[in-house]
């Protein structure tokens, strides 16, 4: 493997800001690296090699006039959840065949004017719906670290090519745990901001009150640089926050574990919890304590209640947001004697069997006789979790916490049991159900079956506090060293 | 409160999906599966707890204008390119009336 692809994206802009390389030096070796292991990941959907050429030699010659954007020049890879205008865009799904959007996601239109270079779509589980990979159309992403194992999900492919070195960072899109847990799985860094940071506008809807984009990156520094990018106020998104951004690039170096108040929610180190994963988690916590921490446990007591409210509101937001994949307007379309039959044979060939499941799930829980004791008694609970979360933040800073309950499990190990596999999102679904913004980062490595696989830890912090789990997470970063993985040879 | 058959049809046929008779067994199972999971949330006591439809820490967002764009046959046609059947500038759908 190429020396360059194993830069971090900040080193990788100061070689082309002195001139050492280009980005079409760069981008031609992502692109021969995502290709030669598509087989083995899966990672991308589609790879776009003349695209990608095209404006990595667009943004050389930008830069030899002086215009230097944020991330000018930067291979990076887009989940396929972003619509990129006139490129591919399928959400991993059989439904939506074909279909190039006209126009352009805002966060991805953001990335280009910061002068990124897009070189594929990442797979996912199709619409976002899923915590493996499995459930996608184009077949599961893998594990680097061990290929018979998943990537986690739903940002599987994001994932797998920025832990692979196929490209140096990447966005995701998180709903209950979507960025987190993959990239717990596969020894990276990923942050899902406060609900509003980043805009929704153009990114394929699964849950709406729900869905956030973040970063995906190798390391902290990265994952911050990369969300700087994204992040911003959006008038095509009413749910976009009309706040300033700060800076995190200069402010995630800055902060000091002294005195820093950590809370350990005794509630997320329960039985389920991989015991090789609360010991890892510990001694990051002892770790981070002796480097002058305040490290005291607290309680979220509707935890529990989590996942259920859960897999009741994002399943009727997602039935109302898949009513419009109708095969009339674009994608597929199976003909039938009529329109009823046509919409029925189009959605019963397109979506697959975890998409059907949550639709139905959704439309069951808005039905009139159980809205109420689904649906509102759901989003009673969601004030409760969101309350807890209130209560805690009024006495420490950042919360510590297991990202996922085990690690990187076998392909095909749990896709027979749906339920699961939901239990999978234990620890990521609160912070989401919150709003709030969490990142997962590596604390340490596991041995399974004869193979290595990483650890990751989650912070999650009060709303719109970006700046203060990325310092915190940087601040672990340096207490921890650096994250050695096997296949990085 | 587990869904039988007839009723599973029915939630598929709301929701214009179709089971055929091998798969309608298992989808039931894993439905049902699920239903009795997200059942717990009954348990919980939430007299005088607010629904949360969205979250609450978000700062007011102010609507921005509705601007029309000119009518443009060209941002149709790119609309339309992704249609599975678009005739004359129309998204072409089955006959509804008979």
């Amino acid at each position: 493997m190429s020396e360059m692809l194993k830069w971090t994206a900040t080193e990788a802009l100061a070689k082309m800001a002195t001139g050492e390389v280009t980005s079409v030096q760069l981008t031609e070796a992502v692109l021969a690296r995502a290709e030669a292991r598509a087989d083995a990941t899966n990672a991308y959907i589609t790879i776009c090699r003349e695209d990608a050429l095209a404006a990595a030699a667009a943004s050389d010659a930008r830069r030899a006039k002086g215009e230097v954007g944020l991330l000018e020049g930067l291979p990076m890879g887009l989940k396929d959840l972003f619509c990129t205008k006139g490129i591919l865009t399928t959400a991993a799904s059989h439904i939506l065949d074909g279909f190039t959007p006209a126009y352009e996601s805002t966060v991805s239109a953001k990335l280009a004017a910061a002068g990124a270079v897009c070189v594929g779509k990442l797979n996912l589980d199709e619409f976002a719906m899923g915590g493996s990979g499995e459930h996608s159309f184009y077949g599961p992403a893998k594990n680097p670290w061990d290929t018979s194992r998943v990537p986690g999900g739903s940002s599987s492919g994001s994932a797998a090519a920025v832990a692979d070195y196929q490209c140096y960072v990447a966005t995701g899109t998180d709903t209950g745990g979507s960025i987190r847990q993959p990239a717990s799985f596969t020894g990276i860094v990923g942050i899902k901001p406060t609900y509003g940071r980043c805009s929704r506008f153009g990114v394929v809807a699964f849950a709406s009150s729900l869905d956030q984009p973040g970063a995906m990156a190798r390391d902290v520094s990265d994952a911050a640089l990369f969300l700087q990018a994204m992040a911003g106020h959006d008038v095509r998104d009413s749910t976009s926050a009309p706040l300033d951004v700060p800076n995190w690039v200069e402010e995630t170096p800055k902060g000091s574990l002294k005195g820093l108040r950590v809370g350990l929610p005794k509630e997320y180190f329960i039985e389920g919890l991989d015991p090789v994963i609360a010991q890892a988690v510990k001694a990051a916590a002892d770790k981070m304590a002796a480097a002058g921490a305040e490290i005291t446990e607290v309680s979220l007591p509707h935890t529990k209640y989590a996942v259920a409210a859960y897999y009741i509101a994002a399943p009727a937001e997602a039935a109302s947001n898949l009513a419009r994949y109708d095969g009339m307007r674009y994608g597929l379309r199976v003909e039938g004697a009529n329109l009823t039959e046509t919409y029925t044979n189009t959605r019963t060939a397109g979506f697959g069997d975890e998409v059907k499941r949550r639709i139905m799930v959704g439309n069951y829980v808005l039905s009139s006789g159980y809205y109420d004791a689904y649906y509102t008694q759901a989003q009673k609970v969601r004030s409760l979790i969101a309350q807890d979360f209130e209560n805690v933040f009024t006495n420490v800073d950042v919360i510590l916490a297991p990202t996922a309950p085990s690690l990187a499990f076998k392909i095909g190990e749990k896709s027979n049991d749906p339920v699961a596999l939901y239990l999978e999102d234990a620890f990521t679904i609160p912070a989401s159900m919150a709003g709030l913004p969490a990142l997962s980062i590596p604390c340490g490595t596991a041995e399974k079956d004869g193979v290595t696989l990483p650890i990751g830890m989650q912070l999650i912090g009060a709303p719109w506090a970006e700046t203060k789990i990325l310092q915190t997470a940087y601040a672990w970063e340096q207490l921890r060293g650096t994250f050695t993985t096997p296949f990085n040879t | 409160m587990a869904l039988d058959k007839p009723a599973i049809e029915k939630l598929a046929m709301l929701s214009r999906l179709k089971f055929d008779d091998q798969k309608i067994e298992s989808f039931s199972k894993e439905f049902n599966n699920i239903l009795g999971f997200v059942d717990s949330i009954g348990e919980v006591d939430t007299t005088g707890i607010s629904p949360l439809t969205s979250v609450a820490n978000l700062p007011s967002t102010p609507e921005r204008e509705d601007v029309a764009l000119p009518p443009s046959a060209e941002r149709r046609d790119a609309h339309q390119k992704n249609a599975p059947k678009a005739e004359m500038g129309f998204f072409s759908v089955p006959r509804i009336v008979e």
